[in-house]
């Protein structure tokens, strides 16, 4: 047999070793966030404090009990938490928009921060906990009786109790954290789910595998019944059960505390969100072995609840009880910590500190210190509900199997449900409409299940009970109206949860909601909507700067407090000093506060600081905002459209110039082709000629060689100008400027062409002025234009006694040179095609030149940053312009 | 383009949305009466009554396929177009 003293030595260990975790957590994480503990493991792990000593020693027994019917428990979590994207996620980030401290915080700042309806929550909950915690006491007791013998089981529960409530005193309220995490207790239950886990994996490995032989041994000669039940397992109350335990998973203040409160990052759900359910399934998959192979060993009559201790004991597998032992041990004292953590901040944020308030406030300032009181006031809710909870224990006889009693507590905080869904889904649900509907649930539940649970001996009667009141028959708890033939948890549940939401739905119809509610209903049902919005805060008042820092210094702490003015101060671009008090500073330390005494109470203190209103046309004009920020988002729609279409005017311009260069381009090819062809046409015809021979003379074959050969040579020109321009316009020619004497570039080109002229009998004239007139140039090209234009000029003068005068002048940093024919010009019309490739004035005939030369020209003043221009005189008279740049440096000489 | 591929997101993410209620439905309809009531028949895997491995092996599948959807729901979860709320400042978190 295991030795009690052993037992003793090993749980006192195992509680140190939860302590240190937690204070070594705690000051750690004081300092900065210890990485590993911020993971989703530990926050799934958190989670499974829904896990308690029900799970680990009344799941068997129930399932000894009433077969598969264990498994609905975990069930209704699992659904929940697959579907996390449609409820959870949206309660998450409700609670950490608006800072939400517990499900009564959530559901009464919902409801317009009615601190009516944050007492009924409240109370509501430190009553269905009690039950809860009774259940744990007296699994603990129980395990312990089985080691030690038969003790005193109150004064072992006593005890037991009073552990827990140092714990959680000691580690649940070291501080006011500003958001009500605990990152030590965190840490601590997180091991205890290991614990638990590890345990009860144990205890099933070495049921199935160590006292029977395998699976198949287990389930050999087991009748199907003991599974199924002996009546129909699948029916009404595996429905029930479902949704009882979906409705605890979140309406449970405990585990509203792990998974919306102590939530450090919304994408942790989403591992959760597989990770809780496989907890639960590792949890469950033993529990039926267990129980089979319980029954099979066990003595009749031996209690299924403790087959988890009493198996490894029977079998003299010490160590296994021990860690047995340990794991119910776990699951008790997590469930407890948190739970009393959970209630004890409802308390005190909902109950204790607006009587504090009352009684302390004198007028307008507050005396006497709030953070202090707050402590002591949770310190003293937690020894209250663990009394409590021992109390129950006492009263009810400690007698219940485990998973009825839990399942009191489930129907309990189910009554939260209606105006929970509601508040974060329906705007139209009303304050008077979750309060009616919370009492009519309340009522029903303390009616027709909690009070029955004490057996006749507390308020109800057994003769009550039987009978009902003054033996109305029909006002039997169990049988309420004439409901008969029930299970009594379904009948519960349908008068209770039904009465509930029904009175919510109908008083939230008939009943009108104040503005407050109004907007605090559009910011939770719209909270992804929303841009993070502020609580409402109260019209501009009388508050001052100091009696608010004052305020803060209370609740928040000093120095977080000095923190908050100071980042606020700069906030408004004041170096030191206070911040003005504007609604945005007030509506960010109502926020503020809310983390630590709860939405309401923080609203109830600030407004009376400020000493106004608790609405006034702020919070209508923040509901006005939410449509002008649409507004504003149409707005920006429609600029976008507009900018678009702009875009595709542009495209579709450009579209149209390409199109037009495309045509440009067809245009030259075929003018170059047919330039090309007039050449090629008369050399094959002449070399045709030639190739026939005889008839033709010698005279006439050295004429049509000639042709021949002029014509290569026109085309080869031709070719070598069109490269040529080909180059120039895609400036891929690589032009060399250097600086040039501009008169010595004009008299050597005049010479160059002084045979052609003289052949012309055109008289050239330059006039150019003594000073040096540097231009920046090549050469070469410089030579090539004037040439041509020379020879142009030459070509097409008609005159009589033609002539060209070349003028130059500097204009700037330019240098202009006019060359001027008595030719008569070209006219305006011919002006703007001249410079065009393949086009040729009206004075020219095919046979000169293929029409490319001005085209090259001007491409190559263009190239040396010149221009090449026919100029206008006021009598119609035309002329062409060199303009070239003027060169800075010495000037080389051309040759 | 990119417009393209966004729209090609938002098309995946709704679909793991789509695909989150159908998981959510399926198991609302395999483990509730009638349907997890047909499980009772005369027939026992390695001698487990049906049942038991009905609802297990149901279960088992849930949660593999809450297991796949919870990565593609967290990029929508954490993609603007889901929703826009910036986390705003306070002192505690910048603590």
């Amino acid at each position: 047999m295991l030795s009690v003293n052993l037992l003793l030595t090993v749980c006192l260990g195992y509680v140190v070793l939860l302590f240190v975790v937690a204070y070594v957590v705690d000051r750690k994480t004081r300092r900065r966030p210890i990485r590993w503990l911020q993971s989703p493991v530990i926050y799934t792990l958190s989670i499974s404090i829904y896990c308690t000593s029900w799970t680990f020693y009344g799941a068997v027994g129930s399932a000894a009990r009433n077969g598969l019917e264990f498994v609905t428990i975990y069930l209704g979590p699992t659904l929940v938490f697959i579907g996390w994207w449609w409820l959870l996620r949206k309660l998450i980030r409700i609670g950490r928009t608006y800072r939400i401290t517990s499900i009564a915080d959530l559901i009464s700042s919902r409801y317009g921060k009615s601190a009516s309806l944050a007492v009924l929550v409240t109370v509501i909950a430190v009553i269905a906990t009690t039950p809860y915690i009774a259940l744990q006491l007296q699994s603990v007791t129980r395990s312990y009786q089985v080691i030690a013998g038969e003790t005193d089981a109150n004064t072992t529960a006593f005890w037991i109790a009073a552990g827990m409530a140092l714990f959680t005193i000691l580690f649940g309220t070291r501080n006011l954290d500003a958001n009500e995490r605990h990152h030590g207790v965190v840490a601590a239950i997180a091991l205890e789910a290991i614990v638990k886990l590890a345990a009860l994996i144990a205890v099933g490995g070495f049921a199935v595998w160590g006292i029977s032989e395998g699976v198949s041994d287990v389930f050999s000669d087991v009748p199907s019944e003991l599974v199924t039940g002996l009546d129909e397992v699948f029916g009404p109350r595996w429905i029930v059960l479902t949704f009882l335990s979906a409705t605890a998973i979140i309406c449970l203040p405990r585990q509203f505390q792990v998974t919306v409160v102590e939530n450090i990052e919304e994408n942790h759900l989403s591992t959760a969100s597989w990770l809780f359910p496989l907890y639960l399934f590792g949890m469950t998959l033993f529990i039926m072995p267990i129980a089979i192979v319980g029954l099979k060993v066990m003595p009749q009559g031996a209690n299924p609840d403790l087959f988890v201790l009493t198996l490894p004991l029977v079998a003299e597998r010490q160590e296994l009880a021990l860690l047995a032992f340990l794991g119910g041990f776990s699951s008790a004292t997590s469930m407890v910590i948190v739970a009393a953590i959970a209630v004890s901040t409802m308390v005190s944020n909902h109950i204790v500190t607006p009587v504090a308030l009352r009684v302390l406030a004198v007028g307008r300032a507050v005396s006497g210190d709030v953070r202090q009181i707050l402590l002591v006031s949770r310190r003293v809710s937690i020894a209250l509900i663990l009394g409590l909870g021992f109390l129950y224990f006492r009263a009810s006889g400690g007698s219940d199997a485990l998973a009825a009693i839990g399942l009191i507590a489930f129907v309990g905080v189910a009554q939260f449900l209606p105006s929970l869904l509601g508040g974060i889904f329906w705007r139209g649900a009303t304050r008077a409409g979750a309060l009616y509907g919370l009492l009519v649930g309340f009522a029903f539940w303390a009616y027709t299940l909690f009070l029955p649970s004490f057996g006749g001996e507390v308020l109800l009667s057994a003769d009550v009970l039987r009978d009902g009141p003054w033996g109305i028959a029909i006002l039997r708890p169990q049988s309420l109206f004439g409901l008969v033939g029930m299970d009594p948890l379904v009948h519960a549940v349908v008068w209770s949860v039904g009465g509930n939401a029904l009175t919510f739905v109908v008083v939230s119809s008939l009943s009108h909601a104040s503005a407050l509610e109004r907007l605090q209903s559009t910011l939770f049902v719209d909270v992804f909507k929303s841009t993070g919005g502020e609580p409402s805060g109260v019209a501009v008042g009388t508050a001052e700067a100091d009696d608010l820092l004052i305020l803060a210094r209370r609740i928040l702490g000093d120095a977080p407090a000095t923190r908050l003015f100071e980042e606020l101060a700069r906030s408004q671009g004041l170096t030191d000093g206070l911040p003005e008090p504007t609604d945005s500073v007030i509506a960010r330390l109502e926020r503020e506060l809310a983390g630590s005494i709860g939405a309401a109470s923080a609203h109830a203190l600030v407004t009376r600081i400020a000493g106004r209103q608790p609405l006034g046309m702020t919070d209508l004009i923040e509901i006005a905002d939410e449509t002008q920020q649409l507004m504003e988002t149409t707005r920006q729609l429609a600029e976008k459209s507009e900018e678009l279409e702009e875009t595709a005017h542009q495209l579709r311009r450009l579209n149209e110039r390409l199109r037009s260069l495309d045509a440009q381009k067809d245009a030259f090819l075929s003018q170059v082709s047919h330039e090309l062809r007039t050449p090629m046409t008369s050399i094959r015809s002449f070399s045709e000629i030639l190739l026939d021979g005889e008839a033709v003379s010698r005279p006439e074959r050295e004429r049509f060689l000639g042709i021949i050969n002029a014509e290569s040579r026109r085309l080869t020109r031709l070719l070598d100008e069109l490269l040529d321009m080909n180059r120039l316009e895609a400036g891929t020619s690589d032009m060399h400027l250097e600086p040039l004497d501009l008169a010595e570039c004009v008299t050597g080109a005049v010479e160059t062409m002084s045979g052609v002229t003289q052949d012309a009998g055109m008289a050239i004239r330059v006039e150019i002025g003594p000073e040096a007139m540097p231009i920046a140039g090549n050469a070469d090209r410089v030579r090539q234009i004037l040439i041509n234009l020379i020879s142009n000029a030459a070509k097409y003068n008609n005159a009589g006694s033609p002539r060209v005068d070349m003028r130059a002048r500097q204009s700037g940093d330019r240098i202009l040179l006019d060359i001027i024919d008595n030719g008569g010009g070209i006219t305006r019309r011919e002006a703007t095609t001249v410079f065009e490739k393949f086009a040729r004035g009206d004075r020219s005939d095919r046979s000169q030149g293929a029409g490319l030369g001005l085209p090259i020209s001007r491409a190559i003043m263009r190239a040396m940053d010149g221009d090449l221009t026919v100029e206008f005189r006021p009598d119609g008279s035309s002329f062409f312009r060199l303009t070239f740049k003027l060169a800075r440096g010495p000037v080389s000489s051309p040759e | 383009m990119a417009s393209t591929e966004q729209l090609d997101q938002h098309q995946f993410r709704r679909k793991s949305r789509d695909r989150s209620i159908a998981l959510l439905i399926a198991g609302l309809v395999l483990l509730l009466p009638p349907m997890v009531g047909a499980s009772i028949i005369d027939f026992r895997p390695f001698g487990i009554p049906f049942s038991l491995v009905y609802v297990f092996v149901v279960w088992a599948m849930l949660i593999a396929g809450a297991a796949y959807l919870a990565r593609h729901l967290r990029a929508a979860a954490n993609s603007p177009t889901t929703n826009n709320l910036t986390t705003n400042g306070s002192v505690d978190r910048q603590r």
